[in-house]
């Protein structure tokens, strides 16, 4: 079954603002969004998803123009432009590096965390945030 | 070749010197000879103890692979010494 929000239901789901997601279809990211009637937006799902890649991406600090092109390979990866794939290639890299920095950061926050929860005097997270000053 | 056994310290935790203590002891009275090991304060040296995947202390690598998260029985590490160097062994010989 089809789920269909208001623009204010979707601005609520994914923490945007409504003239963020009004922007989006002006400039191509998000195609026209159907509307009832009475002239009133209807996401569908397959929009949410759009809107969630584009803010997961926004996250990973890829540009708009970066976003707009994933977003072409994300709809018909078979038939992509060589430099739509090469661009892809280079973001999944980025990805996958900023993965490992990121799991190394989890694994020492969560030993960190583990020595201070132990510790009855003082608590290693400030000794180590000390040092690196 | 780096050394042998790793045992993963903070000043924080009960258990810790008495893990150094076993692994020396132990090293001295079974006569495992070349066995090499060291201590190594998670908070002195964090990269290296994220690197091997330590999350509490003690904890003990040996032959760099965490074996023990948690203070072992004096059995347990001596078993776990054995195996190392059979393996040790089976390396050399191939």
């Amino acid at each position: 079954m089809t789920t269909e929000r208001t623009i204010g239901e979707v601005a609520r789901l994914l923490t945007m603002s409504v003239d963020t997601l009004r922007y989006y279809e002006k400039i191509g990211l998000l195609p026209k969004v159907s509307r009832a009637e009475s002239g009133i937006r209807h996401y569908r799902d397959k929009d949410i998803s759009r809107l969630k890649f584009i803010k997961r991406a926004q996250q990973m600090n890829f540009t708009l123009a970066e976003i707009s092109d994933l977003l072409k390979m994300r709809e018909d990866p078979q038939h992509a432009r060589a430099e739509v794939r090469q661009l892809t290639t280079n973001k999944l890299k980025e990805v996958e590096v900023r993965l490992t920095e990121l799991d190394s950061l989890r694994r020492e926050l969560a030993l960190l965390v583990n020595l201070c929860t132990a510790s009855e005097e003082g608590c290693p997270i400030i000794d180590r945030i000390e040092e690196d000053e | 070749m780096g050394v042998d056994i790793e045992v993963f310290t903070s000043t924080v935790c009960s258990n810790c010197q008495r893990a150094s203590r076993m692994v020396e002891q132990l090293l001295k009275e079974a006569g495992f000879e070349n066995i090499t090991w060291r201590e190594v304060n998670v908070v002195e040296e964090i990269d290296h103890a994220v690197a091997f995947g330590v999350l509490a202390t003690p904890s003990i690598a040996i032959g760099r692979e965490l074996v023990f998260t948690a203070l072992p029985s004096r059995q347990q590490l001596c078993k776990a010494i054995q195996h190392y160097l059979a393996s040790r062994r089976t390396n050399d010989d191939n």
